[in-house]
């Protein structure tokens, strides 16, 4: 019923869904299993458990909710048995210790590094937690997790999780946290016009929501597995002490690049040996002396690891024998082409004759591992391949996109949407407007015109450009609002924003005038320039409020 | 769109098409008109397939006499993708209104067919053959209509059941269909599609079903004299040719063969006690010399003939093997005299009559019976009702090198060889048969069929091909590629950053600086190009060294943090998988480097388009195995016969594989690749001007003669602005034309012959016939300056 190298820990009678049974803790997972059944019906993983609830002392039942990590996924077990109580908190601790630990984990700290002098006389005792090099909160789990998730990395899932909203507010909290944070302007806008009572904080975030989703994406977004061919370097200390730095990214990359290992680790660590101790002999073992440098005779044994080092060199020793082909792209089956005419009768020479010589030995394994290697990090990122399901249709497209040209094909038109201008003419004069009257006069050089500009341009005061600017940029928006808001059901925030827009300009903009009126007239002249485009947007809304039939306001009980 | 080459309507299934397509259309057209053979080279990536087959089928199909084309070509993915190609071209035919009837099919072996629950899991062609012959032999199923609880095939038997014309509706049919239409009909679509060969009016299988004698009798037999028969991708066809008639045969081979002898014996004394009949029938029908009529309409045999039909004699079977026990002691005797030529510990080579004399002296063994070896030993399976003929491959090995050294001569020698290499210390003796001459092999081709097109990428020199195969081509012809914007880079990197010049010469690839060289090229690529990159090695052996040292050096830990690394290995389904993650990795965008051979299996009919490829690289110059005695023989007769020089020849073959895999690398001409050519002595002139014209084109001075940091500058900016987009606008009446671009060119055409036919009256009026003809020719060539009138 169990997997390989699983084992229970605690166990208790359990009621689920009215149904009598067994509910096991393992090593693994959490695991209930029916009366007379083979096989659990439910089954959690470590990482899959949220969080947990217990029912209260004296309570009719001894129950024990465990909520997943997926939405409104929840088990609720009643324990039936006399000892209902004690087995309950003995699984209950089980499963808090496990919280805890994922808790501690997200918060930084969890690498391990291994000490070891080199030779057989042994290293001292090991040190974890030391040095941490986990860079962020959001790395791939611990050295268990990835491996016990096997072939599915929490990635992909990391990132569908928080882009959907299914982390609910606070992400969404976050993520207008740091907007702000890191944009500036954003962040004035945002004091100037919610802190100021314009606008609320959701009407503000509103029109801004592909802002936050491309923060959020980034934020999810993981860096991948490096593909590189790990090379494990000692750091050596100042007092001889070779140190082996053993992170969970070079832990998974390492069980990646050698399955044999990958398996050793998952029988012996954690119940029989220490994650310490696992690594302290690997680094003293044959097979890692091998395959740095090829040769590797003088380490002591060690069973663990030289029954992996055979493994290893019997796979890679010759091509597997039963390899399917069945869902690989027919395009690439070199077999059929093996297989379509009766066997030839020659054999290939020596050159082309491969795995024979001396370096061929040495090669091959290499070569194999590579192909494996690969694969398996291919796999583990983009998941492996989906075997067809049933229908050909799908595979004979791959064949018809090989034979199809693009080229020669008539391209199709992109559909356009056309813009649909009512009075054309109207609109172009509009745009080109003020350009009639601004004629360069004869006899004055255009340079000598964009000079003068760039003079201007650059020398121009910036006493209050800042609040000058943000009073711009508030109003722009609150007209922005305005204009939003002048169907039917948004009559109240018409309303409002109306009002803002007096305020703007009675307040605002007048304390501005006043402030620069007090520097000088230039300085005022300079600030009603700038302010003037605004100041007119907002008379035309005046204007067109005025002019509109009062809605009447429905005033909810 | 539709247009005409004189009075031929050709439907061609775009809307646009490119120069060269329609140039090789017209020049197709003038092969078959001839009813002669031609030789054409077309560039890579550019439809050469599409055009052949909608100009051949319009062809087909417009002149009465309809007739059969036979398409051949090397893999099955290719022939697959010429399946599908023919079907798209027969759907849209049809959109255009045409009312016909087409039937086209492919064929391959049974393994890639077969349809029978348990038969079809074997991985083995030679397994599926024989535990199918087990099913539907003759004894096998009249043995089941007697009544004897003996299984047979279901779908073999439906399939007999019906008339296979009835069966099967006159359509286009993809190896996939064909299966498809045996899964509904629950018959066998193997045998289906055999049947159907003759009544097919296109047929799409592999080189081998027309070529190897040991197939083509029994499949291509009767295929009329008219038939059009094109060698798609037959760059190699020389080596397929070889092949087919060649044999090697170790130690392992005799001792299996002994085996089988004795269990041949032990069979025929079986059938003895019993006392059979069919022994003394079989004996019979041999002495009247009616073998034929035991052979009879067997389709199931798959014990061929070696030896091409018209080598075959067509006597009675000489006296001395008559009797099955004669025969099997005959055998027996042949066996065991190789074995002991096999313990020779020098090298030997001979001619095939030097062999037999020798033979005779010591086994008193002549040349007649030998030649029925493969014959008879047919017949006595047949005779015995022998199941498991796997068992017996190695038996059959032997009468076939019988068959053939005693048919043979000139052209052919054997070489025994009791090391594998050089410095090998463990005698592993190999005896070969090896047939020099390319020309043997395809001679009943050219002859029996009077139009063979021979076609590829990598046809130069166009004139090596008539001359090695020994024919008469009416057409040659090889066609630049237009381009709008040079979609693909040649470049040749002679030397390393170092400058020290890199090479595979047998002399210095083992030198750690010119491995090192190898490797910063690799490398740098690796960093600089997008998606997939190809490199190939020019053997297997050469590959593993490089990569032994390579890891040591650390090179390829480097190119690991950039992208995935796979290698081709010299198993096929291995290599198959690691092809497929290979693509994978390419569309994921992680990207991948392949290191292959090429000579093998991915080169081969692997295509490495658009993000698949695109860069690829070839380390070294892909020379055959120069010291290999039967190479040193075929040269010899290649000088002798055909005036060929050695370097010549090795040059040329070299640099067909070569260009085979720089090709591989386009489709289309929206599609771009770098092809960089790895070795210093590609920068020669001698070596360049064997590559194909269309590669040739596009290799400036600026590119011939690059150190690694050159290459990679260069590169980077190819890659640069390969990435903007190509305006279609841009392409149009150069490199891409619409139905009005052909029209043009062909109105063009016609008064250029017009205005020149003009002249030439003209001037034959005035000077006389001879004279005409000669200034013609003369202001052909720009000798003379053109009149002013």
């Amino acid at each position: 019923m169990w997997e390989a190298g699983e084992t229970v820990t605690a166990q208790g009678v359990a009621v689920y869904r009215k149904r009598p049974g067994i509910l096991y803790f393992t090593n693994r997972r959490l695991a209930w299993v029916p009366d007379g059944g083979l096989a659990p019906t439910v089954s959690v993983k470590h990482d899959e458990i949220r969080v947990q609830y217990v029912s209260q002392e004296g309570a009719a039942s001894t129950t024990m909710r465990v909520a997943e990590f997926k939405p409104d996924v929840k088990h609720t077990f009643q324990f039936t048995s006399n000892t209902a109580i004690q087995e309950r908190e003995v699984i209950k601790g089980l499963i808090s210790r496990i919280i805890h630990d994922r808790l501690l984990r997200a918060s930084g700290g969890g690498a391990l590094s291994v000490n070891g002098t080199p030779g057989p006389s042994g290293g001292s005792g090991a040190s974890p937690a030391a040095s941490s090099v986990m860079s962020d909160a959001s790395a791939p789990g611990t050295p268990k997790a990835p491996l016990q998730a096997r072939m599915g990395g929490p990635g992909p899932a990391g990132l569908r999780r928080g882009v959907n909203g299914a982390g609910g507010v606070d992400v969404e909290m976050q993520t207008r946290r740091a907007l702000l944070a890191q944009n500036r302007e954003l962040s004035l806008l945002h004091t100037e016009l919610v802190v100021g009572k314009h606008i609320s904080e959701n009407e503000f975030w509103e029109t801004r929501k592909s802002l936050l989703r491309n923060k959020a994406a980034i934020d999810q977004q993981q860096k991948g597995q490096s593909s590189a061919w790990l090379d494990l370097k000692p750091q050596t200390g100042e007092s001889n002490d070779v140190k082996y730095v053993m992170t969970p990214q070079v832990i998974h990359s390492v069980c990646q690049q050698y399955p044999s290992i990958k398996r050793a680790y998952d029988q012996f660590v954690p119940d029989k040996l220490s994650e310490a101790e696992f690594w302290k002999r690997y680094f003293q073992s044959r097979f890692f002396h091998r395959s740095r440098s090829g040769r590797g005779a003088n380490e002591p044994d060690d069973e663990i690891f030289d029954k992996a080092l055979e493994e290893d060199e019997e796979e890679t020793r010759s091509a597997p024998k039963r390899i399917k082909l069945d869902h690989i792209n027919r395009l690439v089956d070199l077999s059929t082409t093996e297989e379509d005419h009766l066997e030839s009768y020659l054999t290939p020479d020596g050159t082309m004759n491969a795995g024979k010589t001396k370096e061929s030995k040495e090669a091959m394994p290499l070569i194999r591992r590579f192909n494996r290697y690969a694969q398996r990090v291919l796999n583990s990122t983009i998941g492996p391949k989906r075997p067809f399901t049933g229908t050909d249709s799908l595979d004979m497209s791959g064949v018809e996109r090989s034979i199809v040209m693009e080229d020669l094909q008539e391209q199709k038109e992109s559909s356009k949407i056309i813009l649909n201008i009512q009075d054309t003419r109207r609109y172009f004069e509009s745009q080109g407007g003020d350009v009639k009257s601004s004629k360069i006069p004869d006899g004055v050089d255009p340079e000598d015109i964009l000079k003068q500009f760039y003079r201007d341009y650059t020398s121009h005061e910036v006493v209050l450009n800042k609040e000058a600017l943000s009073c711009h940029a508030a109003g722009n928006e609150i007209l922005r609002h305005f204009w939003a808001s002048t169907s039917m059901d948004k009559a109240s925030k018409h309303l409002r924003m109306i009002e803002s827009l007096k305020k703007i300009r009675d307040e605002n903009v007048k304390s501005l005038m006043i402030q620069a009126s007090s520097l000088g007239t230039d300085c005022l002249d300079a600030m009603k320039m700038m302010l003037k485009p605004m100041l007119n947007g907002i008379q035309k809304a005046l204007k067109h409020a005025d002019s509109r039939p009062k809605p009447l306001i429905r005033k909810l009980a | 769109m539709l247009f005409h080459i004189d009075d031929l309507p050709v439907y061609f299934p775009y809307d646009r098409i490119y120069p060269e397509q329609y140039a090789y259309m017209c020049s197709l057209k003038q092969t078959l008109d001839a009813q002669g053979h031609g030789v054409l080279e077309m560039p890579s990536g550019t439809g050469k397939t599409v055009s052949l087959l909608s100009l051949i089928v319009s062809y087909q199909q417009h002149y009465p006499e309809k007739r059969k084309l036979i398409y051949c070509s090397r893999t099955v993915p290719e022939i697959e993708k010429a399946l599908a190609e023919l079907k798209r071209l027969v759907e849209y035919r049809k959109s255009c209104g045409l009312n016909e009837t087409i039937l086209g099919l492919g064929l391959t072996s049974r393994r890639n067919l077969c349809l029978h629950p348990s038969v079809s899991k074997e991985k083995k062609g030679k397994v599926v053959d024989a535990r199918c012959h087990n099913l539907t032999a003759p004894w096998i199923r009249e043995a089941e209509q007697a009544g004897q609880d003996i299984e047979t095939c279901s779908f073999y038997e439906e399939l007999e059941r019906g008339d296979v014309r009835e069966l099967v509706p006159d359509a286009i049919y993809t190896l996939d269909d064909i299966k498809e239409l045996g899964k509904v009909k629950k018959t066998c679509p193997y045998y289906m599609a055999r049947r159907l060969l003759s009544h097919a009016n296109v047929i799409i299988y592999s080189y081998h079903y027309m070529l190897d004698p040991k197939i083509a009798d029994l499949i291509s037999k009767e295929l009329s004299k008219d038939s059009i028969v094109v060698f798609d991708e037959a760059h190699n066809i020389d080596n397929v040719c070889i092949d087919s008639l060649s044999l090697d045969i170790m130690r392992p081979t005799l001792e299996a063969s002994s085996k089988s002898i004795a269990q041949l014996s032990e069979r025929i004394e079986t059938m003895k006690q019993q006392g059979s009949e069919k022994l003394k029938n079989e004996y019979e029908k041999l002495v009247q010399g009616l073998q034929d009529t035991l052979a009879a309409r067997d389709e199931e045999s798959i014990m061929a003939n070696p030896a091409l039909p018209d080598d075959l004699l067509h006597e009675a079977v000489p006296g001395n093997i008559r009797k099955a026990e004669h025969f099997v002691a005959f055998l027996k005797r042949f066996n065991e005299y190789l074995k002991t030529r096999l313990r020779v510990l020098n090298v030997t080579a001979e001619t095939p009559s030097s062999f037999l004399r020798h033979l005779k002296e010591i086994t008193f063994i002549e040349r007649k019976p030998l030649q029925f070896c493969s014959e008879r030993l047919s017949l006595l399976t047949r005779t015995l009702e022998l199941n498991n003929l796997d068992d017996l491959s190695s038996l059959q090995r032997v009468a076939a090198l019988a068959t053939l050294v005693a048919t043979y001569d000139k052209g052919f020698m054997l070489v025994l060889e009791p090391y594998e290499s050089e410095n090998a210390t463990v005698p592993n003796p190999i005896l070969r048969f090896a047939c020099l001459d390319a020309a043997i092999a395809i001679k009943p081709v050219f002859e029996r069929f009077s139009s063979v097109i021979i076609t590829s990428g990598t046809l130069s020199p166009l004139d090596m091909y008539p001359k090695i195969l020994d024919f008469k081509a009416t057409v040659q012809e090889s066609y630049p590629m237009t381009l709008t914007r040079n979609c693909f880079l040649p470049m040749v990197i002679t030397r390393g950053s170092d400058q020290v010049a890199i090479s595979s010469k047998f002399e210095v690839r083992n030198d750690p600086a010119v491995v090192r060289n190898f490797g910063n090229i690799l490398i740098e690529f690796g960093k600089i190009v997008p998606d997939g990159i190809v490199a190939f090695f020019p053997s297997y052996l050469y590959m593993e060294s490089i990569i032994a040292m390579w890891h040591e050096m650390g090179i390829l830990t480097e190119a690991w943090k950039t992208k995935l690394i796979f290698v081709e290995t010299p198993d096929s389904a291995e290599t198959s998988i690691a092809l497929d993650n290979y693509r994978r990795a390419c569309e994921n965008g992680r990207g991948a480097i392949l290191l292959a051979v090429a000579r093998g299996k991915v080169s081969e009919g692997i295509d490495f388009d658009h993000h698949y490829g695109r860069a690829v690289v070839m380390f070294g110059i892909p020379y055959q195995y120069t010291e290999s005695r039967i190479l040193k023989a075929r040269l010899e007769f290649l000088r002798d016969e055909h005036r060929v020089r050695e370097n010549d020849f090795l040059t040329f073959d070299a640099l067909r594989h070569a260009a085979q895999c720089l090709g591989r690398v386009l489709r289309g001409k929206t599609d771009y690749g770098l092809m960089v050519f790895a070795d210093r002595r590609y920068a020669r002139q001698d070596k360049r001007s064997k590559l194909p014209k269309w590669i040739n084109q596009y290799i400036t001075d600026t590119s011939v003669n690059l150190s690694t940091d050159m290459g990679i500058a260069i590169a980077k900016k190819f890659l640069r602005s390969m990435a903007q987009p190509l305006e279609t606008q841009a392409q149009m009446g150069v490199s891409l034309w619409t139905l009005d671009d052909v029209l043009a060119r062909q109105k063009a055409q016609k008064e250029k012959l017009e205005r020149v036919g003009g002249v030439h009256q003209q001037l034959q009026q005035q000077y006389g016939a001879a004279e005409a003809q000669r200034m013609m020719q003369a202001r052909a060539s720009g000798d003379v300056y053109m009149e002013v009138d």
